[in-house]
C-alpha cells in the first residue's frame, strides 16, 4: 500500500510551538506562521505536476466525498462541473496566493528528489507525498528520520466537507492489476500468482525493510518487529482502516484524460485558469 | 556526381567519348539504388504512413479505425495547435538572431591557425558530445532554486523559478538550445572561413583594408552560402527540437514552451491520440519542407556558379 500522506519536520514544528494541521482552517494558519517564520510551509515538486494533483485528490475527496470522483470515473455527463471540484480548485488557488508552497515550486522535479531534500533539510516545514518517499528520506536524509524528525499525520479535514477524515488516496496495490476483460478462471489464477508468486515472504520483508507496506493482510507482529515501526504501523492502519481508498487519478482515468488533466492541473497551480475554466476544460475530457 | 560527369563532355569531343560517358552514366545510376532504398524504407513509406494515420482513430495499441476529417477539423479547431506553432516559430526565430552571430564569430575565430584558438576550439565543440537528455538534466538541476547553482555559487540572482514563470522558462529554453548547438555551427563556419583564399585578404591588406572591413567585405560575403546551409540546419532542425526541451520543461509552465513536436508526442504517446498526432505530424513536414525550399531559393538561381571568379 503506497497512500499519500502529509509529511512534517516536527523540529520545525516544535521551533514554532504549533501542531501539525486537523483542518483546513489549521492549515491556512500554519501558512503564515511558517512564513513569517521565513521557512517555507509545503514543499512540492511541482514541475512533475503529478506532486500537485496529489493535493486535488485530497481535498476533493474531503470536500465533496468519494463520489464525485467516482462519478468522474464512470464518465457520467458533467461531473467535472461539481461544485465540489470548483472548491477544490479555489482552495488550491488561495493556497497558492497565501504562498503555502515553497518559492519556485514550479521549477522543483520530483525525479530528483528535490522537494524530499526541502523538507529534511528544513527549508520547508511539511510535504503532502506518496508514503514510497519514506525510504528515501531515511537514505538521504542523514538521520532525519532515524533521529524521530519526520512527523506523519492524515491529510487535513475540511469544515462543512462530507468526506471521511480516514478516507485515503494514492497507490493501492503497489501497481499490480488485474485486467477486467479476464474471464474468472484467469482472475482466480491471477491472485494465486499475485499471494504465492509474487508476495513470498522474501519479498514481503524486502517491502518491510525498505520502509514500504506490502499489499498483505496481517503482517502486523512483522511490521511491529522492524525499526520503522510506527511509520509501517501508521501507514498499515490508514489503509485497512479507510472507508474509501482512491487510486491516483492519472492511473485509474485514460490517457487521453489523464494528459488533459496534469496539464490543467498545472496551470491551475500557476493561476494561468481559474477553478471554473479547470472544471469544463476537464468536463469535455468526459468519455475520451 | 552528375556535375562532374556532364561537365566532361564539354570540350569538343569525340563521338565514341559522349558513348562512353553515356555508359558509365547508366552504371552510375546503379549505384543510387541502396540510398534510394533507403529513402524510400525511412523516409517515404513512414510519411506515407503518418499521413493515413492522420484520418485513422487509433490509440496506439489496438485496433485502427477510421475517422475521416475529424482529427483535421478536430485540431484544426484546438487553440493549442496555433500556439505550438507561434511557439515553434517563436525558438526558431529567436534560436537563429542568438545562434548565427555567436557561431559566426567563434567560427571566425577558431579558424585561425594560431595554438590557443584550436585548444579553444576543443572546448567549444564539448557541448555537441553530450546527448540533449543529460544536457536537460545537468541543467534542471543547476537551475534548482533551493540546491542549483544560485547557493552553490552564493549567487541569488540566479535562483529564479527558472522553469515556473513562462517567459524565463522560454529563454532558457533557447539559451540552452544556442548552448548545445552553436558549437555544431561554430564548426560549419570555421570550415567556411578556412575555405577563403588567403590572397583576398593580402589584396585587401595592400589596399590598406582593416580587420573589420575585411570582415564585412571578404569573410562575410563568401560566407554566403556557409550562411545558408548553417541557416537551413538551424531553422528545419529547430522543428524537430523536442528531447531537451522534454526533459527541460515538459513543456510547461503550463503549456507555455509546448511546441509543435513536443505536441505532436505528448498527443500521439501521452494521450494516445495517435490520429491528431499524425495530423500535427503532416503539419510539420509540410512547414519543413516549405522553409527548406525558401532557404534555397534565397541563395539565388546562381547557386552553382563560382564565387572565386577572377582568382
Amino acid at each position: 500500500m503506497a497512500p499519500i500522506v502529509l509529511f512534517y519536520n516536527k523540529e520545525l514544528f516544535e521551533k514554532a510551538g504549533v501542531q501539525p494541521p486537523k483542518t483546513w482552517d489549521d492549515v491556512m494558519s500554519l501558512v503564515k506562521t511558517f512564513n513569517d517564520m521565513g521557512v517555507a510551509p509545503f514543499s512540492l515538486g511541482g514541475q512533475s505536476r503529478w506532486t500537485s494533483m496529489m493535493w486535488l485528490e485530497y481535498l476533493l475527496d474531503r470536500i465533496g466525498g468519494p463520489e464525485v470522483f467516482n462519478a468522474i470515473f464512470e464518465g457520467k455527463p458533467d461531473s467535472w462541473l461539481d461544485p465540489a471540484v470548483i472548491e477544490t480548485g479555489t482552495k488550491i488557488q488561495e493556497l497558492v496566493s497565501a504562498e503555502g508552497f515553497i518559492k519556485g515550486f514550479s521549477s522543483i522535479t520530483a525525479d530528483s528528489n528535490a522537494d524530499q531534500a526541502l523538507l529534511f533539510t528544513g527549508k520547508a516545514a511539511m510535504m503532502l507525498h506518496g508514503t514510497w518517499t519514506y525510504g528515501g528520506m531515511k537514505k538521504n536524509g542523514q538521520n532525519f528520520v532515524q533521529d524521530g524528525k519526520l512527523g506523519f499525520v492524515q491529510f487535513p479535514t475540511v469544515a462543512g466537507g462530507k468526506g471521511d477524515p480516514k478516507n485515503g488516496v494514492g497507490n493501492p496495490a503497489q501497481y499490480m492489476s488485474i485486467s477486467t476483460k479476464a474471464t474468472d478462471q484467469e482472475k482466480e489464477s491471477a491472485k494465486k500468482f499475485f499471494k504465492d508468486g509474487i508476495l513470498t515472504e522474501t519479498v514481503i520483508d524486502t517491502y518491510i525493510n525498505s520502509g514500504s507496506v506490502p499489499i498483505v493482510n496481517g503482517i502486523e507482529d512483522k511490521l511491529d518487529t522492524s525499526e520503522d515501526k510506527d511509520f509501517l504501523n501508521f501507514v498499515y492502519d490508514l489503509a485497512k482502516n479507510a472507508p474509501n481508498f482512491q487510486q491516483s487519478w492519472d492511473q485509474a482515468l485514460s490517457p487521453t484524460a489523464a494528459e488533459a488533466l496534469l496539464n490543467n492541473i498545472d496551470q491551475l497551480f500557476l493561476k494561468s485558469i481559474t477553478p471554473q475554466q479547470f472544471a469544463e476544460n476537464m468536463n469535455a475530457t468526459l468519455g475520451k | 556526381m552528375s556535375n562532374a560527369v556532364s561537365t566532361a563532355p564539354r570540350t569538343t569531343a569525340a563521338r565514341g567519348q559522349s558513348e562512353q560517358t553515356e555508359k558509365r552514366k547508366a552504371a552510375l545510376a546503379w549505384l543510387t539504388v541502396p540510398a534510394l532504398f533507403f529513402f524510400l524504407v525511412f523516409a517515404v513509406v513512414p510519411l506515407a504512413g503518418v499521413f493515413i494515420l492522420s484520418f485513422a482513430d487509433w490509440d496506439g495499441i489496438g485496433a485502427i479505425g477510421i475517422a475521416g476529417m475529424d482529427n483535421w477539423f478536430s485540431v484544426l479547431a484546438d487553440p493549442g495547435l496555433y500556439n505550438a506553432l507561434g511557439l515553434t516559430f517563436l525558438i526558431m526565430i529567436a534560436s537563429w538572431l542568438v545562434q548565427t552571430p555567436i557561431s559566426l564569430l567563434l567560427g571566425v575565430f577558431t579558424a585561425g591557425s594560431q595554438r590557443y584558438r584550436a585548444a579553444l576550439a576543443v572546448l567549444y565543440f564539448l557541448p555537441l558530445l553530450l546527448s540533449s537528455a543529460a544536457v536537460a538534466i545537468a541543467f534542471k538541476a543547476l537551475l534548482d532554486p533551493n540546491f542549483g547553482l544560485a547557493t552553490g555559487l552564493g549567487l541569488p540572482f540566479l535562483a529564479q523559478d527558472w522553469l515556473g514563470v513562462p517567459h524565463l522558462a522560454l529563454g532558457l529554453v533557447i539559451f540552452v538550445i544556442a548552448w548545445q548547438f552553436v558549437p555544431f555551427h561554430t564548426l560549419i563556419y570555421q570550415g567556411g572561413v578556412r575555405q577563403i583564399p588567403k590572397s583576398l585578404y593580402e589584396a585587401a591588406e595592400i589596399d590598406g583594408a582593416g580587420i573589420i572591413k575585411q570582415f564585412f567585405h571578404i569573410t562575410l560575403p563568401q560566407l554566403k552560402y556557409t550562411i545558408i546551409t548553417s541557416s537551413t540546419l538551424m531553422v528545419v532542425g529547430s522543428l524537430t527540437y523536442f528531447d531537451l526541451i522534454f526533459v527541460l520543461t515538459g513543456g510547461g509552465p503550463g503549456n507555455s514552451t509546448r511546441i509543435l513536436a513536443l505536441d505532436m508526442y505528448l498527443r500521439g504517446f501521452r494521450a494516445n491520440l495517435m490520429g491528431p498526432a499524425s495530423v500535427i505530424a503532416v503539419i510539420l513536414v509540410v512547414i519543413g519542407l516549405a522553409l527548406a525550399l525558401f532557404l534555397q531559393r534565397l541563395g539565388g538561381k546562381d547557386k552553382h556558379g563560382s564565387q572565386l571568379e577572377g582568382l
